[in-house]
């Protein structure tokens, strides 16, 4: 968590990831280039760090999109998603060096701007088969920009949070564009089905882990209809010490944490980004989300100070070992007191 | 208590059956990356042996003609008849752009060179018995120029129709790997817009010859090309041959028919 402008606050996790990032980096780069430069001498060097950074960069994008959905089927990867941003940033940066090298190659040392002409120069945008498909890599860059300049805390702070959220999820529409410039560019020279097969099994793998855990997720939530102020949930002894049962009761995502003999009940979604905080645990006496560790404290779902961020607070009971909720939200912050076992 | 495991970055340690389980996802990562490094490079098509001797200045003489295109006739040596032989060699400047503004600066200084015996330091370009210069430092490649007296011999072979893909020579003999296609075709487009002649390379019975591509009486035609170049399309028109260039003028260019690539559909045709 952090609330100013300030460089990476690195720890040992962090550090241990990055190095773990740029070493699987490394042993790709290497592996592809002496592979090309044994099997395809005739390869230049600068057809060599298109497609080795294209091919890379698109490998990264595919594991930064399935590990959202990959921790939420299975808890331990979360700390992958942690530090996803790492790994977006850094995928970006080698996308940038497949757009400039693209670009320069492509565009430069002509009569016409090179940013001008990746527009201009296949005026067939009225075909699918001759679309200028460098314009769809182009604006995939952009967002992928866009994306890793605001990937920083102090941006979601003033952009706010849902504004920054919707801007991320701008990678999906990246993705789309992507998968458009390669069937469009280089999948109408390069016509292997490996090829093909490939970027289709990426893509199955994206859509699949997705389909998984939304699955997965609707198992978990407990959805309730019922019209009354307070709703039975469950036994007292089905929640964790210390975790959470997530129930949906008229469309409220709630929440429901047990600890220290108490119960308290808050809304489901983090203000971050939008994590499931009912996945997460009481640390140190405050929810804390699984995604990236904001706090809230579980009696006014306000996270401790110097923080800011609230969420919806709800009255809960307990009778007779039963919890009971009341979906009525109180406003973002408001103090309830917590149910005694 | 549930959620043993759990574990926030910013803690100071991960639990260590976390850590292990993390550890070796990052080890089963390396094998899946090996299997995409391998296939990706042996799945894709090999890349042609066109040389470009980029960094490497060389000195060439020969005669110098703009017609059909600017190249110099450069004398090989006598063959085993004791008939002298020569190449053509076609003639580009640094970039995308053609040699004829570098040729015409030094024309005005030196004067007229059509027919000359000039010499002009340059970076070769070469593949499948064809070769380029580039002007690498445009009007400044010019070395000297002496008088000549070679003509240029011109064999006419006809109406012809060809199927085959319109390549900017530079790139598609050297530059650049691959020179040709849908990935390149920017460049192409790029290059023959700069005055860069275009090619038209033609493919038969497994066999490929190249045409340099003219409009109607010999006209320079560049930017009308634009919206074909890298595509399969049909030509038809007059053919001949200058010394070892074959050459296509297109009687008509709004009979350039393109032709299937399978797959996806193509485009309308441009109108000329």
């Amino acid at each position: 968590m952090s609330v100013k402008y300030a460089s990476i606050l690195w720890n040992r996790q962090k550090k241990r990831y990055d190095l773990a990032m740029l070493i699987l980096m490394v042993i790709y780069l290497a592996t592809f280039s002496a592979i090309q430069v044994v099997f395809h001498p005739n390869i230049t060097v600068d057809s060599l760090i298109i497609r080795s950074t294209a091919t890379l960069s698109f490998i990264m994008l595919h594991i930064i999109l399935i590990i959202g959905p990959l921790s939420r089927i299975d808890e331990r990867f979360l700390p992958l998603l942690y530090n996803r941003r790492h790994l977006g940033v850094t995928m970006f940066l080698v996308a940038f060096v497949h757009g400039i090298f693209s670009m320069n190659l492509f565009h430069n040392f002509g009569a016409v701007n090179p940013l001008l002409s990746v527009f201009t120069s296949n005026p067939n945008y009225a075909s699918v088969s001759q679309y200028p498909f460098q314009t769809l890599g182009f604006f995939a860059l952009l967002i992928l920009f866009l994306m890793a300049a605001t990937s920083h805390d102090f941006w979601l702070k003033n952009l706010s949070p849902k504004i920054w959220k919707t801007l991320h999820m701008l990678v999906y529409v990246a993705y789309a564009l992507i998968v458009m410039h390669v069937v469009l560019g280089v999948l109408q020279q390069e016509t292997s089905p490996v090829l093909v097969g490939l970027m289709v099994l990426g893509m199955l793998m994206i859509i699949g882990f997705h389909l998984w855990a939304g699955v997965l997720e609707g198992r978990r939530e407990a959805v309730f209809s019922a019209k009354e102020s307070f709703i039975k949930i469950c036994r007292v002894e089905e929640i964790d010490e210390n975790c959470a049962k997530v129930v949906i009761v008229q469309e409220e995502n709630i929440a429901i944490f047990k600890y220290e003999g108490k119960v308290s009940a808050i809304n489901n979604v983090c203000k971050h980004q939008n994590g499931p905080l009912g996945e997460g645990k009481m640390v140190d006496g405050c929810i804390t989300c699984p995604w990236h560790g904001y706090q809230y404290l579980p009696e006014n779902g306000c996270s401790p100070a110097p923080f800011t961020e609230k969420v919806t607070t709800y009255d809960v009971k307990v009778e007779d070992g039963y919890v009971f909720v009341n979906p009525n939200p109180h406003p973002e912050g408001t103090a309830v007191e917590p149910a005694t076992i | 208590m549930a959620k043993e495991n759990f574990y926030i970055g910013y803690l100071p340690s991960a639990p260590k059956p976390l850590k292990r389980f993390l550890s070796r996802f990052v080890w089963l990562t390396i094998p899946i990356l090996l299997v995409f490094a391998v296939s990706l490079v042996l799945y894709q098509k090999d890349y042609v042996t066109s040389t470009f001797e980029i960094g490497q200045l060389s000195t060439i003489e020969g005669m110098l003609t703009y017609e059909p295109v600017p190249m110099l006739k450069v004398p090989l040596g006598k063959n085993d008849q004791g008939k002298e032989q020569y190449q053509s060699v076609l003639l580009v400047d640094f970039g995308k752009k053609g040699a004829e503004e570098s040729l015409r600066k030094i024309e005005a200084t030196h004067g007229a060179l059509e027919g000359k015996s000039l010499t002009l330091e340059g970076t070769l370009i070469y593949y499948d018995g064809k070769s380029l210069l580039e002007m690498t430092k445009s009007e400044n490649a010019f070395v000297k120029v002496e008088g000549g007296s070679l003509a240029s011999q011109t064999k006419i072979i006809g109406k012809v129709n060809l199927r085959g893909e319109i390549a900017d020579p530079k790139c598609y003999f050297g530059v650049m790997k691959p020179g040709e296609g849908k990935p390149h075709r920017s460049c192409a487009a790029r290059c023959i817009a700069g005055g860069i002649p275009p090619v038209f390379k033609v493919e038969q019975n497994g066999t490929v010859d190249y045409y340099l591509v003219k409009g109607a009486g010999g006209k320079a035609i560049y930017e009308e090309l634009f919206s074909i170049i890298a595509e399969r399309v049909s030509l038809e028109g007059q053919a001949y041959q200058v010394d070892d260039w074959k050459v296509i003028e297109i009687d008509d260019l709004s009979e350039i028919k393109r032709l299937s690539q399978g797959g996806l559909p193509n485009p309308p045709m441009c109108s000329f």
